[in-house]
């Protein structure tokens, strides 16, 4: 469990979008940076598309509740239970 | 037919006629080009998305060949959509239009109308063949929320709200169907190219 102690300027859920449904109105959507986003995912060893938390401008601070390895602007790095990561600007 | 550059990962292709731009969605799905993501149609225009200017490249050299003119359009599946006709806006369609409510009924019930594409939000249909006598301008002022299922007029267009969302157009119905459903497969009862009756119920 993560506990978002702040939230940051923007900061969103995303994952890889919906293509292929654009003919029935559903819009793309996704991560705005895919690159980054596919990078991210292969970084920590996630299944490709998995969420991941977008950040714009302004980042949150999260408390990581469980031990977990995260990859923040290409730097990867391993989070005890405990750790208050502060992404900031 | 006309190629037209949108963005770096697809292709904007310009048409004459509704008829072309659903045979050439058609063609594009049937022929399976490596590197499609996306077959949009529109009014005039098919969009195609791919995966990338590599891909892209590849198929904006395929698309003149599937650009068959003389063969036969896929005839859609024809949906019934029952409706029942108490729209909030019926009153000021029956003024604008100088028609019965009766009237208005049994003209937007007599047209078989052909699905142009989806698009707003997911699943609404753009339908071609509304009644001339049934065209009226949206409302001066738009609803914040419109419940889904309901049944609108809008210039030379009728559709139906999926969902419930903001919108301007003349409500004459509503509809027990549902248009789109996440968990369905595929998620949208109607395809560009279907064709759609409604049908008066009570």
């Amino acid at each position: 469990v993560i506990v978002v102690t702040r939230p940051g300027l923007l900061t969103t859920v995303q994952d890889a979008g919906r293509p292929g449904l654009a003919h029935l109105g559903v819009p793309h959507a996704g991560a705005a940076d895919p690159a980054a986003f596919h990078r991210a995912n292969r970084q920590v060893g996630n299944r490709p598309g998995a969420a991941a938390l977008e950040m714009t401008a302004v980042g949150p601070q999260l408390r990581f509740e469980v031990d977990a390895t995260v990859s923040v602007l290409d730097r990867v790095r391993f989070v005890p239970a405990g750790t208050v990561l502060d992404v900031g600007r | 037919m006309r190629l037209r550059t949108a963005g770096e990962c697809g292709v904007l292709v310009e048409l004459d006629d509704l008829a072309g731009v659903h045979r050439l969605a058609a063609a594009v799905r049937t022929a399976r080009l490596p590197g499609v993501v996306d077959v949009v149609p529109g009014y005039r225009t098919v969009l195609v998305t791919t995966s990338g200017p590599g891909a892209l490249a590849d198929v904006r050299d395929a698309l003149p060949a599937l650009a068959v003119p003389d063969l036969d359009s896929p005839r859609g599946r024809l949906v019934e959509v029952p409706v029942v006709y108490d729209g909030a806006d019926l009153a000021e369609v029956c003024r604008l239009t100088g028609l019965s409510s009766a009237d208005v009924v049994a003209r937007h019930t007599a047209v078989e109308y052909v699905v142009a594409f989806l698009g707003f939000t997911p699943g609404f249909p753009y339908l071609v063949g509304l009644d001339p006598a049934l065209h009226v301008p949206r409302r001066a002022t738009p609803r914040t929320a419109v419940p889904a299922g309901a049944v609108g007029l809008a210039g030379d267009q009728t559709g139906v709200y999926p969902t419930a969302s903001p919108g301007g157009w003349q409500l004459i119905g509503r509809t027990d169907a549902v248009l789109f459903d996440p968990r369905r497969d595929p998620p949208a009862l109607l395809a560009p190219g279907d064709r759609l009756r409604f049908v008066a119920a009570s």
